[in-house]
Parts: structure tokens; C-alpha cells; sequence
């Protein structure tokens, strides 16, 4: 199957290197024909510069989109290039390479979409801190009662879409904190999502993108685009 | 406050909602701005259901009337969404300028390289 990753990245010039020496190293031992696509999310420090002197694919956009437009660009790209399955990869190098060809397995059979999730089981170690993981839990108990499907990890953003989803995706995907809107969305529409455990690590430097202070609100905003997601049909 | 008016009021309240919900859902309005205004729907909802927490506030902080603080309150609130539009509306106008620039800069390159062939 053609596979590509998606690696977004905002300010990410000390891990990007890492990160996509890894994807590269792993192409060779894995069962699938494996691509990247670097998108560059308008960064401030040199990721740009990283990554054209080590001739990676790269994408720049021309001013910050935010999380959600960064992939969804890496989706159109995906569609316009025909490729099988797409999978969002982090550029920060919290996410376990080694993890690919299992994500892939499950498209195979049959899933739409397939998590990779740090909940599922114990395999993964760090599992984020404390407050976040009460964050998750609730959220994955709110998408339970709105779709009547369990997500053990809806913020996880190590995902793997098939030809379906990528197409669905490059038309329509939400900007802010898109990982639970875009899981229910799915779910909602019937598609078969599914979840496997993997690993994920420290991020090594630098701070995550979200912000202690305004999780609370954060908590809230995503709560109700979860809600009204799941309810009423959707609109053409 | 009477029963009819606070019932009219929650009907009002429920009509909004599912005004907000419809332009979420027709993806006319984008749902960070759709959970700001739920946000304020249910900011709302709290006050017609237990109005004694405004009039016990009010005197709290010197208010001759309870209405003085609402009209105040709704005035600042409306000068303060007016303000994050203007902002909104400046970064927009720089983001289209950047565009209009880059696409400009692309055609005109486009353009030169087929004269040269």
C-alpha cells in the first residue's frame, strides 16, 4: 500500500531532524511503499532551513494556518497524489515510528480510520501528566454517551485514514483541537474507526501547544463541538 | 421576576441555540465562535433561572437598580466583542494582503517562465 505520513510542524527545527531520519530509516524495513510530506506551518525559527538542507519533501505554508489547516493541507496532498492511507504523524518526535505498519495492518482490515492510542493498553509509559489524563478520560466519556462508541484516546494525534477518509478530510477538516471534533465526526458518519495501543514519548524540546491556563476553556470549546457534531444531521 | 417572563425568556434562550447549532452545522459560522456565543447562552440561562444572584451582586457593588449593572455589563460585553472583531478584521486584511502578494509573486513567475520557452 502507499502510505503517506503527514508530519506537521510548528517551530520544530531541533526535532524535525530526528523525527524524519526515523521515517526514513524505518521505510526500509517495513512491508509498505513508505512517503512523508513535511508541512511547514509557517514557522518563526529555521525548520524551513532544517529541513531544505537535508532535501526532505516539504511543504511551506506561507503564514500559520494552525494545527488543523497544517494537516489538512497534508491530506489534500495525500488525495491529490493518490496515495491508500494517509498518517498524521507529530514533527515532534512524540510519536513511535516502529507503530506505522501496525496502524497500516488495521486499514487493511477494513477499518476507515484507525488511533493509535496510549490507553488501550499499558504498552505506552508516558501517558501525559496527571490533569491532562483526567482531560482525556472526560472527553472520551462524552464522545461515549454522544455516539455510543468508546475512544480511549480522542486527542491522540497519531492517526491513520484510508483512501475514504482522506478524501472526506481535504474537503472538510476542523481548525482548532481538531483530533475529538474529527474522531466523532467519523464515527458519527458511520465509518469504521478503529483503536490500537502504541507507545509514545516525551516530547524532547520545546512545550506542547496547548496552554495550561486556557485548558479550561479549551475543556469547554471542545465539549461542545463534540456535542453539536453528534447531534442534528449534518449539513451538505 | 414573574413566571411567564422567565419562561418567554428560556424559549428565547432555546430559539438562540438552535440558531447558533444550525450555522455550526451549515458550517456559516466556525464552532470556536459557535462555543463562545453557547458559552454566553449558558451564562445567561444561569441568570433568568436564579435572577436573585444579579440583584444580591448589584447591591454588592453599590448599584442603585439591578438593571443599572445588566445595561452596563451588556455594554461592555457588546464593546468587547466589537473590539476582538476589529482584531480579527485587521489580521484577516494582513493575511489577504500576504496572499494576494504570494499569488501575484507565483503567477508573474509562472508567466516569465513561459515566455522563455
Amino acid at each position: 500500500m502507499k502510505v503517506l505520513m503527514i508530519v506537521p510542524a510548528y517551530n520544530e527545527e531541533l526535532n524535525i531532524k530526528d523525527t524524519i531520519s526515523k521515517i526514513i530509516e524505518y521505510k526500509k524495513k517495513s512491508n509498505n511503499e513508505i512517503d512523508y510530506i513535511v508541512i511547514n506551518d509557517g514557522s518563526t525559527d529555521k525548520t524551513k532551513e532544517v529541513c531544505e538542507k537535508n532535501n526532505y519533501n516539504i511543504i511551506n505554508l506561507i503564514h500559520n494556518l494552525g494545527i488543523g489547516g497544517a494537516v489538512q493541507t497534508g491530506y489534500k496532498y495525500a488525495l491529490e497524489n493518490n496515495y491508500d492511507v494517509a498518517i498524521q504523524f507529530d514533527g515532534d518526535g512524540q510519536h513511535d515510528e516502529n507503530y506505522i505498519d501496525k496502524l497500516v495492518d488495521e486499514i487493511k482490515k477494513g477499518n476507515d480510520f484507525v488511533i493509535g492510542s496510549r490507553f488501550v493498553s499499558d504498552l505506552s509509559k508516558f501517558k501525559s501528566t496527571g490533569t491532562r489524563r483526567m482531560g482525556i478520560k472526560f472527553l472520551s466519556l462524552l464522545i461515549k454517551i454522544c455516539t455510543g462508541k468508546r475512544i480511549y484516546d480522542p486527542t491522540s494525534g497519531f492517526r491513520a485514514a484510508n483512501k475514504r477518509v482522506i478524501e472526506l478530510f481535504s474537503k472538510n477538516y476542523p481548525t482548532e483541537y481538531p483530533e475529538p471534533e474529527s474522531t466523532t465526526s467519523l464515527i458519527r458518519k458511520k465509518y469504521k474507526v478503529g483503536e490500537i495501543p502504541v507507545e509514545m514519548h516525551e516530547r524532547k524540546h520545546g512545550t506542547s501547544s496547548i496552554k495550561p491556563l486556557k485548558s479550561i476553556y479549551y475543556m469547554f470549546s471542545v465539549s461542545v463541538a463534540i456535542i453539536i457534531t453528534s447531534i442534528w444531521r449534518e449539513g451538505k | 421576576m414573574n413566571l411567564t417572563l422567565k419562561l418567554f425568556l428560556i424559549i428565547l434562550l432555546l430559539f438562540q441555540f438552535i440558531l447558533i447549532v444550525r450555522v455550526v452545522k451549515l458550517k456559516k459560522l466556525s464552532m470556536k465562535y459557535g462555543s463562545f456565543w453557547i458559552f454566553l447562552l449558558i451564562l445567561m440561562l444561569i441568570v433568568v433561572i436564579f435572577p436573585e444572584l444579579i440583584i444580591s451582586l448589584s447591591k454588592l457593588f453599590g448599584f442603585e437598580a439591578p438593571s443599572n449593572m445588566v445595561f452596563l455589563l451588556g455594554f461592555f460585553f457588546l464593546f468587547y466583542v466589537i473590539f476582538i472583531l476589529t482584531i480579527s478584521i485587521s489580521i484577516q486584511n494582513n493575511k489577504i494582503k500576504l496572499l494576494i502578494e504570494e499569488v501575484s509573486f507565483l503567477k508573474e513567475k509562472e508567466n516569465s517562465n513561459g515566455k522563455k520557452r
